[in-house]
């Protein structure tokens, strides 16, 4: 990961119009996965059951990702 | 020849051989069961499809009167040690964040993960919480957004954006 130049940045409107455009996530492009860290290890439920979230703030999504591992934690028990 | 000696070598050509077999993905899913400790390790860096794009992570601000800020790089190398060659664990940092992008396009080709649910996901949060304390806020910011630009080509780099975030408060 690296930085973009200024004439870079302030061209990025129409790369992520373009980006809004399609419905095509991602890959086309290579399937690498470097192997280390938990990276292609994503569960589904890594999500913790929950959807939505655009507007929240970072610490409202935090604590209601939280709220839900903790209540599915207790009713696996 | 002592038992210990024959033992040792037995167990040392038992990890070569079962290293050897870990490269090919015929057998991960095998060896990665029993790999819970990470001893057995995998080079696929450069084969079979070697990388030749650069991730790039941006973020942008909407003000209180609906004006969105320009996009700025979110910074995730920080300069290198002079002994980085030795002892370097700021490396561990852009590797995690490498991971998380990584993660997020993996979760995004999933069928059974929809993008409403990505927000939740710890490699989203741990991008969101990054991009949102290293570029300091515009001083009329309600909300950011983040994205994530991909590179190709080195003199004329060609971008696409691979990932786009809702806005989130400040």
């Amino acid at each position: 990961m690296t930085t973009l130049t200024e004439m870079e940045l302030a061209g990025l409107d129409p790369v992520i119009a373009a980006r809004k455009m399609t419905s095509d996530v991602s890959d086309k492009y290579e399937n690498i996965v470097i192997p280390i860290g938990n990276a292609g290890e994503s569960q589904a439920g890594d999500n913790a059951g929950l959807s939505g979230g655009e507007g929240l703030s970072l610490d409202a999504l935090m604590r209601l990702r939280q709220s839900a591992l903790n209540q599915r934690r207790s009713g696996q028990r | 020849m002592s038992l210990a000696a024959i033992l040792s070598y037995s167990i040392v050509a038992l990890w070569l051989i079962i290293t050897l077999l870990a490269q090919h993905s015929r057998f991960q899913p095998f060896i990665n069961a029993f790999n819970a400790l990470h001893i057995i390790p995998r080079w696929t860096f450069f084969a079979p499809h070697p990388g030749v794009r650069d991730y790039h992570l941006v973020i942008r601000d909407r003000c209180n009167d609906g004006r969105l800020t320009g996009w700025k790089s979110v910074p995730v190398y920080s300069p290198r040690p002079r002994f980085g060659y030795l002892w370097n664990p700021q490396k561990r940092s852009s590797k995690i964040l490498n991971d998380a992008v990584q993660a997020i396009k993996l979760l995004l080709k999933r069928e059974n993960i929809g993008m409403g649910e990505i927000p939740f996901t710890a490699p989203y949060l741990l991008l969101l919480y990054y991009a949102a304390h290293a570029v300091p806020p515009d001083p009329d910011a309600v909300e950011f957004q983040i994205a994530i630009i991909e590179s190709t080509g080195h003199d004329e780099r060609t971008l696409e954006c691979s990932f786009l975030s809702g806005f989130h408060d400040r």
